[in-house]
């Protein structure tokens, strides 16, 4: 009996001890890892901070993109939405005038560009509330691909305001794009019954400027240290933390935000639009489907993609010498994937610049599905918006296949159900 | 010989085990039931999708409106707690049967081992009699009630129980498991906070020790069970490993099912025993039990159904042998085989669709999937075949066909870089589906999986020692 509660023990001990760890393993180990660097011996004046691991690199991580991607983009965004507001509000004030109408569109382009990044930083506050942390405010800043250019119409004639509850198909940045860049009432929804339409409609936008401009306010403050300080809370994941129990779960959040460019960019903005991707609308009956680029009015949707594609790059490399998930891949010995994904998300953003002002005329002169596909699947040559297609696709491939299962990041899902 | 397997297989055993399993099993049903429900996973697995993946030969098995659905689930958990209580047993573990296995067989994107486990469990419970002590019926019917039972319903449950440990460490033994510390390289590192374990977590030399432990424990852990003088020590481990499969995997009910399962191991009066100051367990079974017979026609036939069965369940995981290459990537036999946890693997898919007219088109799975269908299903060929059949006939029927469907996949295995799982100059229109060799999956990659080494931001990124938040603008 002795001997096998001997034995037993020692199955015990190995579970436990292989558990347990014993300490000091895996090579020039700083015990355990540490946010402070390891204090030195060295007589050096400035002496080179310890290497970080496990949970503290990851928190140095999410610190840095929290403090040097995500909140300077939702300083950025707030900025420009007051900007837009004032331009918006100085063309109410004369509708007529076709400088202030050049002045609001522009500073609509310089806030939407901030947008179109915000959209790939959906995290923490800027996701859906069924997400850790979510408070279900990006809707209500862009709600694409929503929009009920009629609802507007009627909106902008009954001077209707602008609340929480408007719906989202008639608010927002998409909103604001069909009034300040469509001039003309939509002949398809009900006349104004010879009311100023220009004047109503330069009014409503300042309704809609106002609240998005609110809402981007409400994001940004959620973001900030004398906030909500969610930046806080976003480096400092794991135990005692309310909103991420890992910083895991952080980076998790970070990864379903990257899966932006596939679902929306790839196959919504670009696969539809050039008539090769099907993702649930009808075939729209045409080789191409101009009708489906994302900027009708402004003509900004090569724009869009671009930016979203920058956002992608932004939150895996870090910025202004901050740290990504890049990092995370080379500090465990993964610098190929790295390197794989960087070169093909800069190929895609090159591919996007030469599009960023004629992604819509592009859509419409692809000849052929055939020429289209054979871009796509070449991943270069013309017609452009389809190679950019097929670029896209090789990066968000690489990012779904290989950086999710190397970093165990999560793949966007309804947390339903359990595994084994 | 036959008489001696008789005796062994009749003798009577104390009722208190089973009657404790009954109770057990019937409340953690009920109870995992009610969470499906409550987490609002009736809606997102089954309410959400219109597309539901079928099991090969159930294809007749239809998902139920919203309403159904909850009623289905309802019946589970009503089912279950009657079970629990011992009332009108043998309809209610019947019904629990017929009402879980159908659910389980709504959608492949749903499999679970352990939920294949609570099927097989509920199926051999409706064969024996636990309700006949400390239950409903016992107190309704005292014409039912006894002290023992044969010790072949004792066995039963056991082989089942033991057959998942075994397998599941037979599974452990192939070179990704334990050459190459996959997937708990790519898992543990994630659990790096944990308190005491944390720090170690990172560390590979610790993903080894974990591999070759659960590669020992599971393949040898019943044979320690089965014998007496290490079975507390045993299940001891048992506990400390359940324990830690629930602090690192998410895997819900998954430990308790089999820490349940396992109590079956112990003398079938260790309720008794272990548990003396419950009033309804004081006692000892009646020593009046009548012998069995021996062996009648029915006895006979029925115990080589139950033997025959035995069979099934023991050559089942084995079937993986008939198909060439490896299971982690064909899938062909990996459900119903006991591989439990041992692959991570990532896909991402695109289907070709070639209509009459020579079009192209890219179809995203997810015109047809949500999320989470799309998540499970891009790395499993069977149901990438499935699909693809879908779209075929949605394509047809809308007047563009003969369409050719072909799938453009690459997956990742064990952090590996993506491979082609599909050959892409397949069109899947065209394949059936079945048990056959799929020709149309191409070879795993020949690499190994890459050893992921411990996370450390080298000294150079660290040196500007950024600080931790921003300041205010």
């Amino acid at each position: 009996m002795k001997n096998t509660f001997g034995l037993m023990s020692l199955l015990c001990l190995t579970a436990l001890a292989s558990a347990c760890g014993g300490g000091g393993g895996g090579g020039g180990g700083d015990g355990g890892g540490g946010a402070t660097p390891t204090p030195t011996t060295s007589p050096s004046p400035s002496p080179t901070p310890g290497p970080v691991t496990d949970d503290d690199a990851r928190r140095r991580v999410l610190a840095d993109l929290g403090n040097d991607v995500i909140l300077p983009t939702l300083r950025q965004l707030d900025t420009r939405a007051d900007a837009l507001s004032a331009a918006v509000t100085a063309l109410a004030a004369a509708p007529a005038s076709a400088d202030a109408r050049t002045t609001a569109q522009t500073r609509w382009r310089e806030a939407m560009t901030l947008v179109q990044r915000a959209e790939v930083f959906q995290i923490g506050p800027g996701a859906r509330s069924s997400e850790a942390g979510g408070q279900d405010l990006r809707d209500l800043m862009y709600a694409f691909p929503l929009l009920s250019q009629c609802g507007i119409h009627q909106a902008a004639y009954a001077n209707a305001p602008v609340t929480a509850t408007t719906p989202i198909n008639e608010t927002g940045m998409g909103a604001l794009e069909y009034l300040l860049f469509s001039n003309n009432d939509n002949p398809a929804c009900p006349p104004g019954d010879g009311v100023d339409g220009q004047a109503r409609r330069a009014a409503h936008a300042v309704r809609i400027a106002t609240r998005v401009g609110a809402v981007t306010e409400q994001l940004r403050t959620a973001w900030e240290p004398t906030g909500g300080n969610f930046v806080q809370t976003f480096a400092t994941a794991g135990p005692g933390n309310m909103t991420y129990d890992m910083p895991q779960d952080a980076l998790d959040a970070i990864s379903v935000g990257l899966f932006y460019t596939e679902k929306e960019t790839k196959d919504r903005k670009v696969a539809n639009a050039i008539g090769l991707g099907v993702t649930g609308l009808p075939p729209c009956g045409t080789v191409s489907c101009p009708e489906r680029v994302e900027s009708p009015f402004a003509m900004a949707s090569g724009q869009h993609i671009r930016d979203n594609l920058q956002a992608f790059r932004d939150l895996f490399t870090g910025l202004d010498g901050g740290m990504g998930l890049n990092d995370l891949l080379q500090g465990i010995g993964r610098s190929d994937i790295a390197s794989k994904l960087i070169t093909q998300a800069d190929a895609a953003l090159a591919a996007a610049d030469l599009l960023t002002d004629r992604f819509e005329a592009e859509v419409a002169a692809i000849p052929s599905r055939e020429a289209c596909i054979n871009a796509s699947s070449a991943r270069m040559g013309a017609p452009a918006a389809c190679a950019l297609h097929g670029l896209i696709d090789a990066m968000t491939d690489t990012y779904r296949a290989e950086v999710t299962s190397a970093l165990n990041l999560r793949i966007p899902a309804a947390a339903a159900g359990d595994n084994d | 010989m036959a008489e001696k397997l008789h005796r062994w297989l009749f003798q009577p055993f104390d009722i208190a085990a089973l009657a404790v399993y009954r109770m057990l099993f019937g409340l953690l049903m009920c109870a995992g039931s009610l969470r499906f429900m409550a987490q609002g996973w009736v809606d997102r697995l089954f309410v959400e999708p219109t597309f539901h993946f079928k099991y090969w030969g159930f294809g007749w098995v239809q998902v139920p409106e919203a309403t159904g659905l909850y009623l289905l689930y309802g019946g589970i958990a009503i089912s279950a707690l009657m079970v629990a209580l011992g009332a009108f047993y043998r309809v209610a573990i019947i019904a629990f049967w017929c009402l879980f296995t159908y659910a389980e067989l709504m959608d492949v994107s749903t499999y679970l081992n352990h939920y294949y486990l609570v099927s097989l469990q509920a199926l051999i419970l409706c064969f024996l009699s636990p309700h006949r002590a400390w239950s409903i019926d016992a107190w309704r019917r005292p014409a039912i009630a006894a002290s023992t039972l044969p010790a072949w319903q004792t066995y039963w449950l056991r082989f089942q129980v033991g057959l998942l440990y075994f397998y599941a460490g037979l599974a452990k033994l192939e070179p990704d498991w334990l050459l190459h510390a996959q997937p708990l390289n790519i898992w543990l590192p994630a659990h790096a906070g944990l308190p005491l374990l944390g720090p170690f977590l990172g560390q590979p030399w610790v993903h080894y020790a974990f591999s070759w432990f659960a590669f020992f424990f599971d393949t040898f852990i019943i044979a320690f069970m089965l014998w007496r003088r290490t079975r507390l020590l045993a299940f001891a481990v048992i506990l400390v490993f359940h324990l830690f499969t629930h602090l690192f995997f998410n895997i819900g009910l998954f430990p308790l099912i089999m820490v349940f399962g396992v109590l079956n191991y112990f003398e079938p009066d260790w309720p008794r025993r272990w548990l003396p100051w419950l009033p309804w367990l004081r006692g000892t079974p009646s020593a009046s039990a009548r012998p069995a017979p021996g062996w009648t026609l029915r006895s006979a036939v029925f115990a080589s159904v139950v033997a025959g069965f035995c069979l099934l369940q023991f050559m089942l995981p084995l079937r993986h042998w008939l198909y060439p290459g490896t299971v982690l990537w064909h899938e062909q036999g990996m459900r119903f085989s006991w591989r439990v946890m041992l692959r991570e693997k990532s896909g991402a898919l695109d289907y070709r669709v070639v209509q009459a007219n020579g079009d192209v088109l890219l179809v995203s799975p997810h015109a047809y999937l949500t999320l989470q269908q799309y998540r499970e299903m891009s790395a499993q060929p069977d149901l990438i075949l499935q699909l693809a059949h879908h779209i075929r006939d949605d394509y047809n029927a809308r007047g563009v066909g003969p369409v050719q469907v072909y799938a453009d996949v690459m997956v990742s295995l064990n952090a590996r870089p993506a491979a082609r799982l599909i050959d892409p100059e397949v069109d899947l229109a065209q394949v059936d589906d079945g048990l056959a060799v799929a020709t149309w999956i191409l070879p795993a990659p020949t690499a190994p999986p890459p050893l992921m080494s411990r996370l450390r931001l080298t000294a150079s990124r660290m040196a500007d020692d950024r600080p931790a938040t921003a300041s205010a603008p």
